[in-house]
């Protein structure tokens, strides 16, 4: 047995416009040309390494904000990139020690 | 005399061997195959012919690109229309972070407005239907209900239990009787 309420849905589908003309060969060169890549889209995908570096930035600002003294203009942080599976990120300040986060 | 005419098509599974390896002529075929029922479901989804065109693009573009992923545990058609599910979705979400006028007016007609909505062909009054519940719902009614698909594909596509898409067919049926009930239609 059909249902009314099944039956009137499929009697009065909302029926889409037609597409633009041409709308099928746009689909394809889209599909067909290259995939755009992210400057940083390493193997490890980029939101890893906008993860790292953000990391990076809080914990050598908070060294910063908790010993202004030990933070000259000499610190720096540096990150080191590669491609593996576990991105480093090494925050460095050369009168101490080097301060190492790993993913 | 009688004729024999034998209609020969190509499955599925063959067209997407070959797009996986880069035929362009395959994949157009299975554009064509399919354009049709997923414009539509799109169409019934979101209701936003403006932006049909691009949604449609973006479903083949992500169907095509991921194509060398599909392992064929289930039916090409239930991977696509899955694919197509989440570009509603993410489009959704999108919206939301940036809403946009609405083409119709207030989705929910108050008492009194009847009149106008009398001059609203039915088509208009689904689409108006549809939009009134929740996502969820939306999805599950459009799949079953107007894109005829059955309910043990619409759990693979939507990665829950059959028991989930009944209970939501449930509910969701119930609220557009009642719906279609205030507009003056018995269903």
């Amino acid at each position: 047995m059909t249902d009314p309420l099944k039956d009137f849905l499929q009697r009065n589908a909302p029926k889409p416009p037609a597409g633009d003309d041409g709308l099928e060969d746009r689909i394809l060169a889209a599909a067909l040309a290259p995939k755009p890549r992210h400057l940083f889209a390493l193997e490890g995908g980029r939101n890893q390494w906008l993860a790292a570096a953000s990391i990076a930035l809080v914990l050598f600002g908070g060294l910063s904000f908790l010993h202004p003294q030990q933070f000259g203009s000499t610190t720096k942080v540096e990150l080191a990139l590669d491609s593996s599976d576990n991105p480093q990120v090494f925050a460095v300040d050369p009168q101490t020690d080097l301060y190492e986060v790993r993913f | 005399m009688r004729v024999g005419v034998s209609v020969t098509q190509i499955a599925d599974e063959e067209l997407v061997s070959k797009a996986s390896k880069g035929d362009s002529e395959a994949f157009r075929q299975l554009y064509r195959r399919y354009s049709s029922r997923v414009r539509g479901l799109l169409y019934q989804m979101m209701n936003e012919p403006d932006h049909l065109d691009d949604l449609t693009q973006e479903v083949f573009v992500k169907v095509f690109r991921s194509l060398p992923k599909f392992r064929g545990d289930s039916a090409f058609s239930t991977w696509l229309f899955r694919i197509a599910v989440n570009c509603c979705q993410d489009a959704r979400r999108k919206r939301k972070r940036h809403p946009q006028s609405v083409q119709i007016d207030g989705l929910m007609v108050a008492s009194g407005q009847e009149d106008a909505l009398r001059k609203l062909d039915r088509e208009e009054l689904v689409a108006r239907a549809l939009q009134t519940l929740k996502e969820e719902h939306r999805i599950v009614i459009v799949l079953h209900d107007l894109q005829d698909r059955p309910q043990e594909e619409i759990a693979k596509m939507l990665s829950v239990p059959v028991g989930t898409i009944k209970s939501r067919l449930f509910y969701a049926r119930r609220q557009l009787r009642e719906w279609f009930y205030a507009q003056g239609i018995q269903l």
